[in-house]
């Protein structure tokens, strides 16, 4: 869907979410028996290397899936992702740096069973070529998955020699996208370079209201290039939501169909229109709940996006 | 800082709780080491020297290896690939301790712990008294998640506590203390990132132990 729009076309529809396309997204059976509220409609995004559509909301297991072996904790999070995917989601993101995340998900997923709907993107993490391969084996492994939806070479990572080998793995058929990330801001210079690289189907980076560096050029880059773009640390690894919750919601957060401050921080990113999916990370039922229905009802037009971001700075 | 740190609080309260039932004998019998070995060193410290030092040496050289095999490799490195390196510090750190106890270096190089009631001889018993009895006393509150708590011979800060109140109490060379200096500098962040006040006093004890050591004159007394 990006693809074939310009720069300035893109940036012409004014950050209003007119580029997102609405769907109605179907319940997995296998995930409705804990579904108690009724699900709306879903706001999917487009990969612009293929036109296949994702839910505009993922999700992330840095610190939240990296609890070990414990069988009550893998229980709580085998909820968490029940829930999950009963309200539509598809993205979950994941790597070998977040210790145990990767044997926990492949746990929790054996539980679930999700056929359908899944899209598996984890990295791979090390300065060694050969390391590298034995990662991606791993993760193969881990989450007990045949293919992976989209894997991404973390952080910048050695990419020279990441790349090519996870291109070779996706001619083959055992990866359906290629990506890179980089987090909390930084080498947003080197990530512009890999960019340009054909063989990158999606970037990952940092972005929300307060870190708003990737809108200067990463953003209108990949909206260029036809990158998909993930965006990590929405609620900046939970600092953002902490610092809200004891504020009451503005009255504009009605406009956007907005409970929570959780929402209005995730709408915020998913009304630029260069974003395909964020993927906050939780360990809890109600915020997962909170997270995914961010996916549904308005995203906030330019202006409002201008007085979100007064408001949030201000408090 | 965080970025370091890929788990929460909760998840490394049931980290040192699932080590601990695991290995539980081993605190009560480093307590009773340490106890022995303190009253011993008082009692024999000029006819014994060689063999006390010997003793002291291979407990520590013991108790950091488990440490480096048992908790960071074994239990910490799959919850944050950090754990690798530390455990190769540890182990090598282990190393350095039984060569200082067997007095391979220096012919009088040796743990001599000397009590008196300088205060810096109090400081470093205190300190060991917190390391082993902190962790007791706040597991006491029990409850889920597991309590945040340090065991003496068992898991590191406290273990690095009870290393550095000998080492000051011995004058030891400055050669044993870098590498647990950068592991406590580590554990302190890591205490500071998820708020852990009882890993924040042991941290500092460890701190207040070096500083200790540094205004008394690294290796003053054995030429280390």
């Amino acid at each position: 869907m990006h693809k074939s729009l310009s720069r300035r076309r893109l940036l012409g529809h004014a950050l209003t979410g007119m580029a997102a396309t609405t769907v109605v997204a179907a319940t997995p059976r296998w995930a409705k028996a804990a579904a108690p509220a009724p699900i709306g409609e879903k706001l999917l995004r487009s990969i612009p290397s293929t036109g296949e559509q994702i839910p505009s909301v993922g999700m992330g297991t840095w610190i939240t899936f990296n609890i070990g072996p414990n069988p009550t904790l893998r229980a709580q999070r085998t909820e968490v992702l029940r829930r999950f995917f009963a309200h539509g989601g598809g993205m979950i993101d994941s790597s070998p740096m977040y210790g145990t995340a990767e044997d926990v998900l492949g746990h929790c997923l054996a539980q679930l069973q999700p056929a359908e709907g899944l899209f598996s993107a984890s990295k791979v993490w090390t300065d060694s070529a050969g390391e590298g391969i034995e990662q991606l084996e791993d993760s193969f492994r881990l989450w007990g998955l045949q293919n992976f939806s989209l894997m991404q070479v973390h952080n910048l990572v050695n990419w020279q020699a990441h790349l090519p080998m996870l291109h070779a793995r996706k001619q083959e058929g055992r990866l359906r996208y290629v990506g890179i990330t980089t987090s909390h801001g930084s080498r947003h210079g080197a990530l512009a370079e890999v960019m340009a690289d054909d063989r990158v189907d999606f970037v990952q980076l940092t972005y929300n209201v307060l870190d708003r560096q990737a809108e200067e050029r990463l953003l209108p880059l990949a909206a260029d290039l036809g990158k998909a773009v993930i965006v990590n640390r929405p609620f900046r690894r939970g600092a953002l939501t902490e610092r809200l919750e004891p504020h009451p919601l503005p009255g504009w957060a009605a406009e956007i169909n907005a409970t929570s401050w959780a929402q209005v921080l995730l709408k915020f990113v998913l009304a630029h229109p260069a974003v395909t999916c964020a993927i906050p990370a939780t360990s809890k039922v109600a915020h997962m709940e909170e997270n995914m229905r961010a996916m549904e009802g308005p995203l906030p037009d330019a202006a409002l996006r201008q007085r979100i971001i007064a408001d949030i700075e201000a408090l | 800082m965080n970025r370091l740190i890929p788990y929460s609080g909760e998840i490394y309260g049931y980290l040192l709780s699932g080590y601990r039932e695991a290995s539980w004998l081993l605190e009560p019998l480093t307590i009773l080491a340490l106890v022995g070995l303190l009253l011993a060193s008082r009692v024999w410290s000029d006819r014994h020297g060689r063999i006390l030092s010997a003793a002291w040496g291979l407990l520590f050289a013991g108790l950091i290896g488990v440490l480096a095999s048992g908790f960071y490799h074994q239990t910490y490195q799959p919850y944050n690939w950090a754990g690798l390196y530390f455990g190769y510090a540890a182990m090598a750190q282990a190393g350095l301790i039984a060569v200082w106890g067997l007095g391979l270096v220096h012919r009088r190089g040796r743990f001599r712990p000397e009590i008196t009631r300088s205060w810096d001889s109090i400081l470093a018993l205190g300190c060991l008294a917190l390391a082993a009895g902190l962790g007791p006393l706040l597991r006491l509150e029990g409850g889920e998640p597991p309590v945040i708590a340090q065991a003496v011979g068992l898991t590191p800060l406290a273990s690095w506590v009870a290393f550095a109140a000998i080492a000051v109490l011995s004058r030891a060379p400055w050669w044993l203390w870098p590498l647990p200096t950068v592991l406590v500098l580590w554990e302190a962040g890591r205490a500071w990132v998820l708020e852990i006040p009882g890993d924040g006093l042991l941290a500092a004890a460890f701190l207040g132990l070096l500083v200790t050591r540094a205004l008394h004159g690294l290796g003053h007394r054995d030429g280390g």
